[in-house]
This record gives C-alpha cells, sequence and structure tokens, in this order.
C-alpha cells in the first residue's frame, strides 16, 4: 500500500483513471500534473486573461474528477482533457458574450491591450506584449476559428489531433484555420518583420463558405 | 481575376482546400503578381507569429489552488454518504484543508452501493407494481420528472422493457457472459412473462421501477441508439454503479442477440450520449 505513490508516476494516463475510478486518492493528483502546464497553455491562450484561465482550469479539472468514469478508454486521455478545458473556456467565452464588455474595434484595441497589462501581466519584458497583441487580434476571430488556430498554429498540434479534441473533420479544422488567418492578416502586421512590410489588404471576410 | 486572390483564398489554397479550377486561378495569379506572393508569405508569418507568442506562466499559487479544490471534491465525496448531498465547496472554505488519510479503493463506492441497495430494498418491498412499461404509465409520473432530453414523444415506450437489479458486479472480461446469464433470468428473452422452465438456480428477476433517471438516460442514448432497450440491469461495473442496458441486435443484420452498454449512472445528466457510454459487449444469440 505504502509503495502506491511511487508507483503512480509510472502508470500510464489510463491507468491513472482508471485507478482514479476506483477510489485512488492520488491518482488525478498524477493526471493533473501531468497534464497541468498544456492544460493550462490552452486556456490562457484561448481566454487571454489570467484570471478567466486559472477559473476555468479549475473548473475543467473539477469536472474531469468528477466524470473521470465518463472516460471512454479509445480517446486518449489527454485528448479527452483537452476537450473538457476547451470546453470550459467556450463556456467562459460564451458568458462573456452575454454581457459584452470587450470592445473590439481597432481603435479600442490598442487600449484594450494596455488595460489587460496594466491588470494582469506582471511580465516587465515586452513579450507579452506579442502575446497581449496576439490575443487581441485573436478575438476578431469568431471562436470556431479562434480555437482551431490556437490548437494548430500556437500550441503546435497536428491537425488531426486538433480535430479529435474539437471533435470536427481535419478538414474543417484545416478550413477554419485558413480562415481565421486570413483574418488576422491585418491585426498582425505590425509584428512582422520590417523587412517586407508589403501593404496588405484587408480581408473583406464573407468570401467562401463551404 | 488575373491580378488579384483574396486572403481567405490564398490561405485555403495553402491548405489545399480549393477545388481544381480555383487552385489554377491562384497559380496563375501567384505567377504573375509580386503582390499577391508578398501576400501568401505574409499568411504564412501568422502562423508564424501566433507559434511564437509566449505563454504566460501560470500564475502562482494556481496549482495549490487548484489541488485544494480537487482535495475537497474528493473528500465530499467520500462524505456524501452521510448526508446525502453536500453543497460544493468554495475555494476559501477549503483553504486549510487537511490531507485525509488514504482509503482504500472500495471503500469510497460503498456508500453509493450501500444507498442504491437501500433504494432498490425499499421499492422491491413496495411495488412490484411496474411489469414492464407502456407507453401510458411509462410517459405519466415517472418520465414528468425527467430531464427533457427524455421527453422525446417518438420514444415512448411502447415495448417490453424490464428494468432488474440483478446484483451483478459486471466485468470487462466476462460481459457477454454475465449479460446473457441475467438476460436468461429475466422475463424478455422468449417474450413476456414466461419465466422459462431450467429457473430452479436461477429465479426470475424481480422487476424493478423505471426511474425518471433510467428514462432520462435512455432518451440521452436514444440519440446514438435508434433502439430501445429490452432489459436494463441496475448493477455495477467494475465495482462502479452502472445500469447495464441490452438493446436487441436488429432483424435485419441476420446476427439477432443482444448488444450490450454499460452506462454510468450519471448517464441522466449527461447531454453526450456517446460520452455515457463505459463499456459495450454484443451477445449473440444461442
Amino acid at each position: 500500500m505504502s509503495t502506491v505513490t511511487d508507483a503512480v508516476q509510472e502508470l500510464s494516463d489510463k491507468e491513472l483513471l482508471f485507478r482514479h475510478n476506483q477510489g485512488d486518492k492520488y491518482a488525478f493528483g498524477e493526471l493533473v500534473k501531468r497534464h497541468r502546464s498544456r492544460m493550462w497553455a490552452v486556456a490562457i491562450r484561448v481566454l487571454g486573461d489570467q484570471e478567466e484561465a486559472s477559473d476555468a482550469l479549475q473548473d475543467a479539472f473539477l469536472s474531469a474528477f468528477r466524470g473521470a468514469h465518463r472516460f471512454r478508454g479509445e480517446a486518449m486521455v489527454s485528448t479527452w482533457l483537452h476537450r473538457i478545458v476547451v470546453n470550459a473556456c467556450h463556456d467562459r467565452l460564451r458568458r462573456k458574450m452575454v454581457r459584452p464588455a470587450v470592445p473590439t474595434d481597432d481603435a479600442n484595441l490598442d487600449i484594450l491591450s494596455n488595460d489587460r497589462l496594466k491588470n494582469t501581466v506582471s511580465d516587465p519584458t515586452n513579450r507579452s506584449d506579442a502575446a497581449m497583441d496576439v490575443h487581441a487580434a485573436l478575438e476578431h476571430l469568431p471562436v470556431e476559428q479562434r480555437l482551431a488556430l490556437i490548437l494548430v498554429d500556437m500550441l503546435g498540434y497536428r491537425v488531426d489531433e486538433a480535430a479529435q479534441i474539437l471533435e470536427i473533420a481535419s478538414g474543417t479544422v484545416k478550413s477554419r484555420c485558413a480562415r481565421g488567418r486570413a483574418r488576422l492578416l491585418p491585426y498582425l502586421s505590425h509584428l512582422r518583420n520590417p523587412g517586407d512590410a508589403t501593404d496588405v489588404t484587408s480581408p473583406r471576410g464573407g468570401g467562401r463558405r463551404s | 481575376m488575373t491580378s488579384h486572390v483574396d486572403p481567405e483564398t490564398l490561405a485555403l489554397f495553402a491548405e489545399g482546400l480549393l477545388d481544381e479550377d480555383e487552385e489554377q486561378q491562384v497559380r496563375a495569379c501567384l505567377a504573375e503578381s509580386e503582390e499577391t506572393r508578398a501576400q501568401l508569405s505574409a499568411l504564412t508569418e501568422v502562423s508564424q507569429i501566433l507559434a511564437a507568442a509566449p505563454v504566460p506562466p501560470m500564475p502562482d499559487g494556481l496549482i495549490s489552488r487548484i489541488d485544494e479544490a480537487l482535495r475537497a471534491e474528493s473528500d465530499q465525496h467520500t462524505a456524501a454518504s452521510d448526508d446525502g448531498y453536500a453543497p460544493p465547496p468554495s475555494v476559501d472554505d477549503v483553504a486549510d484543508v487537511v490531507p485525509l488519510r488514504r482509503k482504500r479503493g472500495p471503500a469510497r463506492w460503498m456508500p453509493y452501493l450501500v444507498a442504491a441497495a437501500a433504494v432498490v430494498f425499499v421499492l422491491g418491498a413496495g411495488a412490484a407494481v411496474l411489469n414492464g412499461l407502456s407507453s401510458s404509465t411509462g410517459g405519466g409520473d415517472t418520465a414528468a420528472q425527467a430531464p427533457q432530453e427524455a421527453a422525446e414523444p417518438d420514444t415512448a415506450l411502447s415495448y417490453q422493457l424490464s428494468v432488474v437489479s440483478s446484483g451483478t458486479d459486471y466485468t470487462a472480461a466476462d460481459l457477454p457472459g454475465q449479460g446473457a446469464s441475467v438476460l436468461e433470468r429475466s422475463v424478455v428473452r422468449d417474450g413476456p412473462a414466461t419465466p422459462g422452465g431450467d429457473a430452479e438456480e436461477a429465479a426470475p428477476l424481480q422487476e424493478q421501477p423505471f426511474s425518471a433517471e433510467v428514462s432520462s438516460c435512455v432518451g440521452t442514448l436514444s440519440r446514438t441508439y435508434p433502439a430501445q432497450p429490452v432489459l436494463i440491469d441496475l448493477a455495477s461495473y467494475e465495482g462502479h454503479p452502472a445500469w447495464i442496458m441490452l438493446y436487441p441486435i436488429a432483424e435485419g443484420t441476420g446476427a439477432g442477440g443482444h448488444e450490450l452498454l454499460v452506462v454510468g449512472p450519471d448517464c441522466a445528466e449527461g447531454t453526450d450520449p456517446a460520452a455515457a457510454v463505459i463499456a459495450t459487449a454484443v451477445i449473440p444469440s444461442d
């Protein structure tokens, strides 16, 4: 019995989840330890706000804890966890949209990111400047495009992995990414290398739908 | 349309999502227009900018905050049997929770099993009333309390459905065998009310009421499994409370037999039918 804590680190994610379902008090903690920084990366990139992302992450782990017996063996545990985190973030975004406190037109973009910096980020380097600019730009996208781009472009998941997490077809992931990139183009041009600052026309949007 | 392509088309082109004609047009544009080429590379840079954006670090204290919330949740699980239901504690409430001593596996689930057994006992004593369900009795008082998922009119229970509680702890290894045995002991096997001649050692199982939760669960599952179950066993699976649902396999397949689904009791509140299913098996007809 006393060796369980040591052994727990050797177990696969699936075994940990199984043990958790059997009442092992340490198994889920180990899962959290393994996945939390990845899950944080997802949450903070989707939500862009430390408080919101923290709450979402906690919600997600709690709901995974409670719903562990619902996990179906054929998926990967990490895919399942990602899905729960994405859903937790999605819920929060939806709630935020019900009470639209966030101005997203261009005139307000700078104010917005400055506000964010003051309130939530104390990183003195300007690396977070770029992060906040990127997040502000992402807010111009429909949530579906944003999620796909975050998973594929920002976090480097393969298209098929993102498709499993989002429970959509791979082709849909690709087209959401493509449309999202096109839409982001004008908002990110100031972060590009100054060398090739070719004038890029603003995307008209609403072009094709398939 | 020779010298300009909009960014969206270009982005779709880059993903290989255009049809042949469109792709030809884009290729032509790229060949002759510097601006289009620049735009394509700008799109590539969008991905690079996104990939390069640093992840803000986890705030201090988040890790312990989550650990504490999970510990509170697990304590609540353990304590849940005492008073039935405890409201979720707020994060502040649990700040100084002391780690509990570890309990061995089954202990955590015992409260649920005991509670389930008590319910079965009470209901079993009072009512062997529901002898399968016709559409009218099922729709009346029990299904009415179920969430709306269950209330789909066309899933009205106009067939013979038995709910039993066999006390079986189903295991992954022997799902088909255990399912077949329970099917044998229930009345559904040869049609209603024919317990069968060889019932000496295995008495027919007593019918259990069709609760709102079970009804709701059937409703949820009906979105994935268009058929209706003929037998539901309120039992356990690998030591956890579970409902074992037996569906007849459609005649058309030629196979006959039954499909067995293991679902968790939280299936009732679930919105995702697929997520509720813990395991499946097929019981061939003999």
